[in-house]
């Protein structure tokens, strides 16, 4: 139940040197609470600073990032505390694993934020049971793990400080269609447990058509455009104009329009363009 | 002998394994047979552990199989008879582009790093060069020949990967989810510049990948599960399968999968479908077509 | 941390920048001999002439080299007070209780002072800030190839230099990523006591060693991939070649090295 929404938002790197670049722009996007909202854009977009100002890991050179209302700069001392509630998994988070065993890693989260150890034990395997790992695996070391498994665990210790909101850049990167199918599916299911509002970013159209509600599009540091998916989908000759890709069937279905066969202009799943396709046949 | 010469890489019932660090042996390929043909383009799937890795790697005589065949250009490189000298050979012919950018780029200048192959095999100094430039043109970097390679994009390390294989002037390239850790810009530009390498220079490609909209474009797409040959085929064989697919944890593209669930509804609409743009013309034909007839 | 440099290098087309890696390595050496061959005021003007010339001729920013000499400050301090305050010589320049500071003292510091100066100027502007670190590495594996003869690693050494100036600057990104993940999972590295904050390391240092030997790992594999076999049988791409230029400056350090050694023995004026 938290909702973020930034105002005027920019950051620029290296302020004052001559590398100076403006990273983000005058960004103002509300991310709703409870929403899958996916992020997209080109790498140097912006989305990664962006990704990472949420949880406040990057402080904004001008503007506010607003958790329910409250500037989540207030009080930089306890800028933790946000960081415990608005959840970050970032790009390939199995790299971050140090611990002996999975477990421990997974406690270190909930551990920081000073939480008791009975209850860590707890969240630990509730945590494991949302990602799907098996609890014999638990006090094995991250390094006999798969990589799937690895990323599974990685994320298994962000969802244990029970996050509000989780944050997650390129959650299934570099896995292949079961992989990446497991770890949507585990985002899902917290969501649909816990309520939590979730935040991804990737660069698959299918999977963002397929799990997101809401989209936000960043273009050279800029808000191109933010919306229902639906209403994002829908623009896909600016999406493609900035050089981004749309689904591969909404591309299909936009060319036969062209062709003059009357079929919607807002299908990204497979399933609603079959039902546009029998509507015809 | 002739079938040797048709076949520029053939393998013959190839096992392998490696040790996990407890002491485990793991067999990750159960006999494969194959023959792969010069100048052909063949994508290989297969999910993660899959044994997709390890074969490539046997066949550039990194890792060594546990029993069976290989043919490169007709030479068996499983011989015992096989010197240094020949396996420096081997892997001059069969060249390697790895997943991870950073980490196959050697030296702090584009253009020295693309110079470390032919340095290696002991090219005079005049012929690097030219090797250097012409390979940076290929792959479209000429401009950033004297740039350092940390400050180049994912796509830009990949083809300066590439292009220091092809100063090495190789019959075949092996990518090894080459594209996996890039965005669709720089996987767009390594995709490129694999059917450029194919056009203009005929060279044999295999790509291992786990992108099915890369397997789409090769000639041949080869599927491996639990170390064997799953499929083999034309795209257009293989994706007309989906739930075989399914089963060796892979996906079709969306088009494909459109098109085959319309099949098996019943309609009959034949062709090719593993492109947007090959599957809006066929829908438009099978679409106008239903309606006249 | 996009725009971090390896070393000092300060583009340019001087005459300095132009010369041969390998000759700056020698008149480096050279330069250091010199400056300690020095004994009297004469050869120590002719020494600092020589340092100046050298910053107009690189044109290298004098606030450039004064931020190398920053670093030393502290030793330099310190060298000045043990010799003003310990030197004991005939001419006495002030007395309080104890402390008794002679002339000789005051020379003895100003010299070192100086020294230490040129030193910094001779090695920095022949080398760091006017050779590129990999021109550097490729002179060291040219000019000390004739050492493999008795079995030196001279190519193994200079190719591990190579490979750790093209790591450094991704181990820097990775580090910096992996702080990031720390901190989103309530990793604090800024307070608490010196051993809270070493143990706040462990979660850095273990993924960035794991990272570093995988990333070691894959190279390695990439290496043999592209037939590399240690230096035997390797040739270059690029060759250093001497150039008239080169023994112009050649000609200059011996005629340098000569004018300090005679007005050493002219022995006018102070000497030490």
């Amino acid at each position: 139940m938290a909702e973020i929404r930034l105002e005027n938002v920019s950051y620029v790197y290296s302020e004052g040197t001559p590398y100076e670049i403006s990273a983000l722009d005058d960004i103002n996007v509300c991310i709703k609470s409870g929403s899958v909202t996916g992020i997209i854009g080109h790498t140097g977009s912006g989305k990664s600073t962006l990704v990472q100002m949420l949880n406040g890991l990057v402080k904004p050179s001008a503007g506010k990032v607003l958790l329910d209302g409250e500037d989540i700069w207030e009080k930089p001392k306890e800028i933790g505390k946000i960081r415990a509630k608005v959840g970050l998994v970032m790009q390939y988070p199995e790299y971050q694993l140090f611990e002996e065993t999975i477990r421990a890693d997974i406690a270190f989260g909930p551990k920081n934020m000073g939480i008791d150890e009975k209850e860590i034990g707890e969240r630990v395997l509730e945590a494991a049971d949302f990602v799907g790992l098996a609890h014999d695996l638990l006090d094995k070391s991250p390094f006999d793990l798969s990589g799937g498994q690895k990323r599974r665990a990685a994320i298994a210790g962000i969802i244990a400080m029970r996050p509000e909101v989780l944050v997650l850049d390129e959650p299934a990167a570099g896995l292949d269609p079961s992989g990446r199918e497991m770890i949507m599916k585990s985002i899902m299911g917290y969501k649909a447990r816990t309520g939590a509002t979730i935040v991804i970013v990737s660069h698959s159209m299918e999977d963002m058509a397929k799990y997101c509600d809401e989209l936000i599009v960043l273009s050279s540091g800029k808000l191109l455009m933010s919306g229902k998916k639906e209403e994002v989908f829908g623009r896909s000759e600016e999406l493609t104009s900035v050089g981004l890709d749309v689904p591969q069937i909404t591309k299909m279905m936009n060319l036969l329009t062209k062709m003059g066969i009357p079929v919607s202009d807002s299908v990204y799943t497979v399933d609603d363009a079959l039902n546009e396709i029998y509507k015809l046949l | 002998m002739n079938e040797m010469n048709e076949f520029f890489i053939k393998t013959e019932d190839l096992y392998a394994s490696y040790e996990e660090d407890d002491g485990k042996r793991v067999q990750v390929l159960c006999g494969i047979s194959l023959g792969i043909k010069k100048g052909e383009y063949v994508a290989v799937l297969g999910h993660n552990g899959s044994g997709k890795s390890t074969f490539a790697k046997l066949l550039n005589m990194i890792h060594m199989p546990d029993s069976g065949k290989i043919y490169i250009d007709g030479v068996d490189i499983t011989s015992d008879e096989m010197t240094e000298r020949d396996i420096y050979d081997i892997r001059r012919k069969v060249g390697m582009v790895f997943q991870n950018p950073d980490n196959q780029l050697v030296a702090t200048i584009v253009e020295e790093d693309v110079a470390f192959g032919p340095e290696n095999l002991g090219i005079p100094s005049d012929e690097i060069r030219k090797r250097v430039d012409e390979a940076l043109q290929i792959v479209g970097m000429t401009e950033y020949a004297r740039h350092e390679p940390h400050r180049l994009s994912g796509g830009q390390k990949q083809r300066v990967a590439i292009a220091g294989i092809i100063a090495m002037m190789p019959d075949c390239m092996i990518f090894d989810e080459s594209t996996a850790m890039l965005d669709p810009i720089g996987r767009r530009e390594v995709m490129e510049t694999i059917d450029m390498l194919r056009r203009e220079k005929g060279i044999t490609v295999i790509n291992i990948t786990h992108h099915m909209n890369e397997a789409v474009r090769a000639d041949r797409v080869i599927v491996l599960n639990d170390g064997k040959v799953y499929m083999d085929g034309t795209p257009e064989e293989i994706f007309g399968e989906p739930y075989k697919l399914e089963l060796a944890g892979l996906e079709v593209p969306q088009c494909t999968a459109l098109i085959q669930e319309l099949r098996r509804k019943g309609y009959k609409i034949t062709g090719e479908c593993t492109t947007p743009e090959k599957c809006a013309a066929l829908l438009a034909n099978f679409i106008g077509g239903g309606a006249n007839g | 941390m996009k725009n971090i440099s390896l070393g000092q290098y300060y583009p340019g087309n001087s005459a300095v920048h132009r010369a041969d890696p390998r000759m700056k390595l020698i008149f480096s050496f050279l330069y250091i001999i010199c400056s300690f061959l020095c004994s009297n005021i004469l050869s120590f003007v002719l020494l600092l002439f020589s340092a100046v010339l050298l910053i107009f001729v690189s044109r290298i920013p004098m606030g450039l080299i004064m931020r190398s000499i920053k670093p030393i400050l502290f030793i330099l301090a310190f060298t000045v007070v043990i010799n003003i305050f310990w030197t004991s010589g005939e001419t006495v320049l002030f007395e309080w209780r104890f402390i008794h500071i002679y002339l000789e003292g005051v020379m003895n510091a100003i010299f070192i002072v100086l020294r230490i100066f040129v030193l910094i100027v001779g090695a920095s502007l022949f080398l760091t800030y006017t050779t590129t670190p990999i021109a550097l590495t490729d002179a060291i594996e040219q000019l000390f190839a004739p050492l493999k003869k008795i079995k030196i690693p001279v190519h193994e050494f200079a190719m591990m230099m190579t490979i750790a100036l093209r790591f450094i600057p991704t181990l820097i990104d990775e580090t910096d990523k992996i702080m990031s993940a720390q901190k989103a999972r309530g990793a604090d590295f800024t307070s608490g006591s010196l051993i809270k904050r070493a143990k706040a390391l462990i979660p850095i240092l273990i993924p960035l060693f794991v990272s570093s030997f995988r990333r070691a790992d894959e190279l390695a594999t990439a290496m043999e991939c592209r037939c590399y076999h240690g230096g035997e049988g390797r040739t270059r791409m690029s060759i250093l070649h001497y150039r008239a230029s080169d023994f112009v400056w050649l000609f200059i350090m011996i005629a340098f090295g000569a004018s300090i050694i005679a007005l050493n023995i002219l022995s006018i004026g102070y000497s030490m």
